[in-house]
């Protein structure tokens, strides 16, 4: 972070020196532990918050799992690196992508040894935002950022799907678990015949946040618009380490699940249908990155089948040779022109021209087509997840303009009144108060996620929208306290203020801030727009920054009857990352409309 | 809408409305995607570029196009929708306009010019005085120890300066790599035939190689049966292992292996070839297999004239054809020769030799006037420009007192390729220049079978000058690698009836590889393919960026980064009448002249005037350069050389060195 972009070497050798440091150290931790007789480490590290039944802390956990995606992680990311410092020489982007690629590494270190869901969910989070970065890699160019954002709200999805799951898992134990508790079969066997249908949900979301970490059915779509960064990136990410994530999770969560039948049922199931689709898709792939990332979640879908057999070892072994063996095919894929080419001069059989019109060459060709539109999983997503929001947020679009911005302030100082005098109110209306609140700010943040015309009005409906939020379970538990909703609005609101700064900042140099386009203002003001970036991911809600505590504290106190609440104010974290990235990507990323410097056509 | 033999115009109507915007349709509509658009008339006009042929047209994709088009608007808009025109006000723009001349025009034209003839006058004013120097000293040594042809390619002319400097007694000359013969060459076992002159020409000629011994190798993580499930499940499990062996192999110990662009394995070293034709009738496919005697002379007759060498030869003459070698390089065929339509020039050089070792032609050679005595033997060799390394061919000729000399001159060869290698590490910056000079022919033999060095070499990068005429003008010059160098003679082309042929592929060989790279470097982000790393190879033809971008046409930004985008100055020694009369000699020649894509400088052989051709004629040219630059030793100028902060042109262009004379 703090070397110039031109001292290459600098930025390489630093590192080299600290994932090689870290090659090393799990290497020996590894053969050191398993001298030991491979004994299961649990670590409890930092405690973030306390209270009564809530605490949050970091926990780290060691098993034989943890050593071989951690070694695998740390020999990968080593290996590509030094790959990385010949391929990406003197391009314009050198510090940004080791700066990156080492933060993804981080976040790979936490999610592996993560002992419990809430440093697993840390590490899941941050996995998504280096995703999104290194998509967007090529930042000047319209196709990266658009594939970046699609991936990242499926990411998102994934994230949301975590956290309802912490919030289930709370409201089941009463306490934060950690994995090595979910370890003594017993107790989890007892607590699962207590809470049937809760433990039914959240083992349904962890499943659902695998399956879309690992791009497996119906989630693939965002798979092969992820191939837009450097070929180095594409070979960590998709080929080998983050797309193996789901797999992981299922192997930690396992014992959760092990008796549990409908779930076990589903997965494979979904790993069975990955497979027999994905293969069929990357059977009629005309690139052959896409060809490659295919064949690598057709492979992880029998990883998935293997881990509800209870065959972990085997898994294992799957895992470390499908990544090393996808990696691999990724680096040198360049490679495959000359070499197919070469091949075909000597060896060509031309294909038999056969057309009938038999039932089973008609059922050919529809498999065909299925698979050349990617069995229509991009469609499907689209209809059922996100243009929903987009018509909820179109119909409620009068109340997008300025009067009504400033009757929703006032309904929320009226609101923040109400708060205050909450002992007065009866419960019924206590009742719906809360639902109100979560609903109009459900309806604010779709509200902003369709705005075109200002990025400002977009930036000030998701602030109210979160006040929205945060009033609406304040008003809904009385055992709330002070600090706990202080913490969450304060930073919420500094983020929030410092990134109204900076968008004012750029108007008066740019004169128009509109999101019906993207803008790539990047480019001139790349220091306003690193900044902007920093100010969005601590609004969102980032971990590490005090909002990922008020969040996990928002949600321990819903209780786990107030299914509607969850809802709205689920939806509302989704949309609002969506919601929050999209103005970034509009207003700073894509190709920007200054001609001084080159500018690539939308379709390159 | 779905009758039977729809028109591209009626389809048009339903779009568009109005037949005056068709043609602005049908452009914006294609230009959107160039790269594929482009793919497809390429593929019209020759469908055997692909090796598995397919039949396409433009109007194919067009009509295709538009059946989606309207499939989306009546998606979207329902059956009933209005054509496009309905809305529009403006006029329809005529694409074919004259395209009017602005001040901004004018400006940039002046930046051009200024940029261009910053070297050029430069460089015009060093070859003027060392010109003179030359003429005060004894050049040409009286035996001469070896002669030894090049491709005009820039990237021999610093080879031949080092050849020349390590031995006294060679001579060096430049022709365009097919060295005059063109053909088909079909290797052993293939199925398609490789086209080995420049791309306009079109042979009647095919040389087949046979009795190769050497099996070629295979790379097994190409199959596709990593692809499937049941063979994809044992390959993640097994071969998964082998694939992180070898990664961390190809990272720290990088060698040549099945998978890597191999320069050498073009041709088999020990293979025999069909040179010559003892049957008329011997033909394939069309093509007569081999040359007979008379056109063999015809050839070898037109080039030893062309380059002036009809007398005084050595008693070893090397034909060094040059190819490339590269690893995880989808354009590896430009870094070929481009005299051999993309292609290492083995084996034109390997058939040329023969050509000139055979008696009966060497007869029919001396009474055409050429008498090449019976101690001169011929040499075919290849030189991979990314290695930097020279195969020789067919040596067991070679008679006792030869072997001996060989050995001796592979000696000099290999000291030159050294300091070839030294010279070209100056612009690697992960190749340190000061280094011991092995240790840098090692690392730039490295580099070309590095998989991740996606700058093997740099190519044609920094080409700027073709220089036509005796290699006096430029001994002693330091050229930079910027020099297309053509040997020819005034003196034994009084008349200049040789010129004409030895300019004709000047245009498209020299000047097409100068617009290329042009082109690539002024705009990399749309006339170029932008930068490698995101590149993904689709289907067996092609590169886009990831999976939704269009194909790329053009050079990529990492082999344009060092260019300068200036236009081919062509300077040609002899009489500017008799060079006019060339370049007129044919309009798709002259073309190239008076439309301005190549300058022409032509320096009169008696009076060593410069003159300048613009607008049809020949102006006289004045040099403004007064200081030139002095050098007495290579090693201390490519050291001291300056060395690019960022790849930006205004950084980029200040690595190049300006004119050097050695003292």
């Amino acid at each position: 972070m703090f070397f110039n972009n031109t001292q290459e070497q600098l930025i390489s050798r630093l590192s080299f020196i600290c994932v090689g440091l870290q090659l090393i150290g799990i290497t020996l931790f590894n053969i050191y532990w398993l001298w030991q007789q491979s004994p299961v480490i649990n670590l409890k590290h930092f405690v973030f918050f306390k209270e009564d039944t809530i605490e949050i802390f970091l926990s780290f956990y060691f098993d034989k799992t943890t050593a071989v995606f951690s070694f695998l992680g740390a020999l990968v990311t080593f290996l590509v690196l030094i790959f990385s410092k010949y391929y990406l020489h003197r391009d314009a982007g050198y510090k940004r992508f080791f700066n990156t690629i080492l933060l993804f590494f981080f976040a790979f270190n936490l999610t592996v040894f993560a002992g419990n869901f809430e440093t697993l969910f840390i590490g899941w989070e941050f996995l998504g935002i280096t995703s999104f970065l290194l998509i967007a890699f090529y930042r000047d160019r319209y196709l990266p950022v658009k594939n970046a954002l699609k991936t990242i709200s499926l990411y998102r999805l994934g994230d949301i799907c975590l956290i309802l799951a912490l919030w289930s898992s709370h409201h089941i134990w009463n306490e934060n678990i950690t994995f090595l508790q979910l370890d003594n079969l017993e107790l989890v066997a007892s607590h699962i015949t207590e809470h049937y249908n809760s433990v039914i949900f959240l083992l349904a979301m962890i499943v659902i946040a695998a399956t879309i970490k690992s791009a497996q059915y119906p989630f693939s779509s965002w798979l092969p618009r992820a191939m837009e960064g450097p070929t180095t990136s594409s070979a960590v990410f998709y080929g080998s380490l983050a797309v193996h994530l789901g797999v992981f999770l299922l192997l930690r969560t396992y014992h959760y699940w092990d008796n549990v039948l409908p779930v076990k049922i589903a997965i494979i199931t979904i790993g069975a249908l990955t497979a027999i689709i994905a293969t069929l898709i990357a059977r009629v792939q005309s690139t052959v990155k896409t060809q490659i990332a295919y064949s690598s979640v057709a492979q992880i879908g029998l990883m998935f089948i293997e881990v509800a057999l209870g065959w972990h070892v085997l898994t294992l072994i799957h895992v470390v040779g499908n990544s090393l063996l996808r990696t691999y095919q990724l680096l040198v894929s360049p490679s495959v022109l000359g070499y197919m080419i070469h091949d075909q001069f000597f060896n060509f059989v031309p294909s038999k021209q056969i057309s009938s019109n038999s039932f089973l060459s008609k059922i050919k060709n529809s498999f065909y087509l299925y698979s050349l539109k990617e069995w229509n999983m991009d469609t499907y997503l689209k209809k059922i997840l996100w243009n929903p929001f987009k018509f909820i947020g179109n119909c409620f679009s009068f109340l997008s303009n300025k009067v009504s911005l400033i009757i929703c302030g006032l309904v929320f100082i009226g609101g923040v009144l109400l708060f205050y005098f909450d002992n007065h109110i009866p419960k019924k209306i206590d009742e719906f108060l809360h639902l109100f609140f979560a609903f109009v700010g459900m309806i604010l943040i779709l509200l902003s996620f369709v705005e075109k015309r200002s990025a400002l009005k977009a930036w000030i409906l998701i602030i109210l929208s979160q006040l929205y939020v945060v009033l609406s379970v304040a008003l809904l538990n009385d055992k709330y306290e002070y600090t706990e909703i202080l913490l969450y609005m304060f930073s919420l609101l500094i983020a929030a203020f410092i990134g109204i700064l900076f968008l004012l900042k750029l108007k008066s140099k740019v004169n128009d801030l509109s999101l019906n386009d993207f803008y790539g203002h990047m480019h001139e003001h790349p220091k306003l727009g690193k900044w902007f970036l920093v100010a969005c991911l601590a609004f969102v809600g980032l971990p590490f920054t005090p909002s990922f505590i008020g969040l996990d504290l928002m949600y321990t106190h819903i209780d786990h009857e107030e299914y509607l609440l969850v809802t709205f104010i689920t939806i509302s974290f989704l949309v609002l990352e969506l919601a929050v990235l999209r103005i970034y990507a509009r207003i700073f990323l894509g190709p920007s409309k200054k001609q001084t410097h080159p500018i690539a056509y939308r379709s390159s | 809408m779905f009758k039977a033999n729809i028109t591209i115009n009626e389809l048009l109507e339903i779009v568009v409305g109005d037949e005056r915007y068709y043609e602005q349709y049908i452009f914006d509509q294609q230009f959107s995607h160039r790269g594929w658009s482009g793919m497809v008339a390429a593929l019209e006009a020759n469908p055997q570029s692909l090796l598995d042929r397919k039949k396409i047209t433009l109007s194919d994709l067009l009509f295709f196009e538009l059946l989606l088009e309207i499939d989306n608007l009546e998606n979207q808009l329902g059956k009933n929708f209005q054509p496009l025109c309905n809305a529009i006000k403006q006029a329809p723009i005529n694409l074919f306009d004259n395209v009017e001349n602005t001040e901004l025009h004018e400006v940039l034209k002046i930046w051009q010019n200024a940029f261009e003839w910053s070297y050029y006058d430069e460089m015009l004013a060093g070859i003027e005085q060392n010109i003179s120097l030359q003429s005060q000293k004894e050049n040409t040594p009286a035996i001469k120890s070896f002669q030894a042809l090049f491709c005009i390619d820039e990237r021999e002319c610093s080879l031949r300066t080092h050849v020349e400097s390590n031995d006294k007694n060679a001579v060096t000359f430049g022709c365009p790599g097919f060295f005059g013969v063109e053909f088909y060459f079909q290797a052993e076992h293939a199925k398609f035939y490789d086209k080995l002159c420049p791309a306009p020409v079109t042979p009647k000629y095919l040389i087949k190689e046979y009795d190769v011994s050497e099996k070629r190798k295979h790379d097994l993580f190409y199959t596709n049966k990593t692809h499937q499930i049941a063979s994809g499940y044992f390959s993640a499990l097994i071969f998964g292992f082998w694939a992180g062996f070898r990664l961390i192999k190809n990272l720290f110990k990088p060698e040549m292996g099945p998978a890597i662009s191999n320069a050498f394995a073009h041709m088999n070293e020990q293979g025999k070839l069909t040179i010559e034709n003892k049957n008329i009738a011997d033909t394939e496919n069309g093509l007569q297999i081999g040359f007979t005697i008379l056109e063999m002379t015809n050839r070898v007759q037109a080039l030893l004239n062309g380059i002036g060498l009809i007398n005084d030869f050595a008693p070893i003459i090397y034909v060094v054809a040059h190819g490339s070698s590269s690893a995880n390089n989808p354009h590896h065929g430009a870094h070929d020769c481009g005299a051999c339509s993309g292609r290492p020039g083995s084996v034109n050089s390997r058939v040329f030799a023969s050509f000139a070792n055979h008696t009966e032609v060497r007869k029919l050679l001396k009474e055409r006037g050429i008498d090449i005595p019976l101690t001169t033997q011929f040499v075919g060799a290849l030189h991979d420009t990314a290695a930097d390394e020279i195969e020789y061919y067919d040596v067991a000729i070679l008679n006792e007192k030869n072997k001996i000399a060989h050995s001796q001159h592979q000696q000099t060869f290999e000291s030159a390729l050294d300091l070839n290698a030294k010279e070209r590490s100056r612009r690697f910056a992960s190749i340190n220049t000061k280094a011991e000079l092995k240790s840098i022919r090692k690392a730039i033999k490295e580099r070309s079978v590095s998989l991740f060095e996606p700058r093997p070499e740099l190519g044609h990068g920094t080409n700027t000058l073709c220089i036509v005429g005796n290699r006096e003008m430029t001994r002693g010059v330091f050229l930079d690698r910027r020099s297309f160098l053509n040997s020819y003679n005034y003196k034994t082309d009084p008349s200049g009836q040789y010129l004409t042929g030895v300019m004709a592929p000047l245009g498209p060989v020299c000047g097409g590889i100068n617009l290329e790279y042009y082109f690539s470097r002024v705009d990399n982000y749309k006339l170029g393919a932008g930068t490698k790393l995101p590149h993904n190879v689709v289907g067996l033809f092609g590169v886009a960026n990831s999976s939704d971008g269009d194909l790329r046409p053009g050079l990529p930004w990492q082999m344009i980064e060092v260019h300068d985008p200036l236009r081919l100055l062509i300077i040609v020694e002899h009489y500017p009448e008799l060079i006019l009369k060339s370049i007129q000699s044919t309009p798709a020649m002259y073309e190239w002249y008076l439309n301005e894509w190549v300058h022409l400088i032509s320096i009169n052989p008696d009076t060593k005037a410069l003159a300048y051709f613009k607008d049809g004629a020949f102006t006289p040219y004045k040099t403004l350069a007064k200081e030139i630059h002095f050098y007495k030793d290579v090693h201390s100028l490519i050291e001291e050389a300056r060395e690019m902060e960022t790849n930006h042109i205004v950084h980029a262009t200040q690595e190049n060195l300006p004119v050097y004379l050695h003292n």
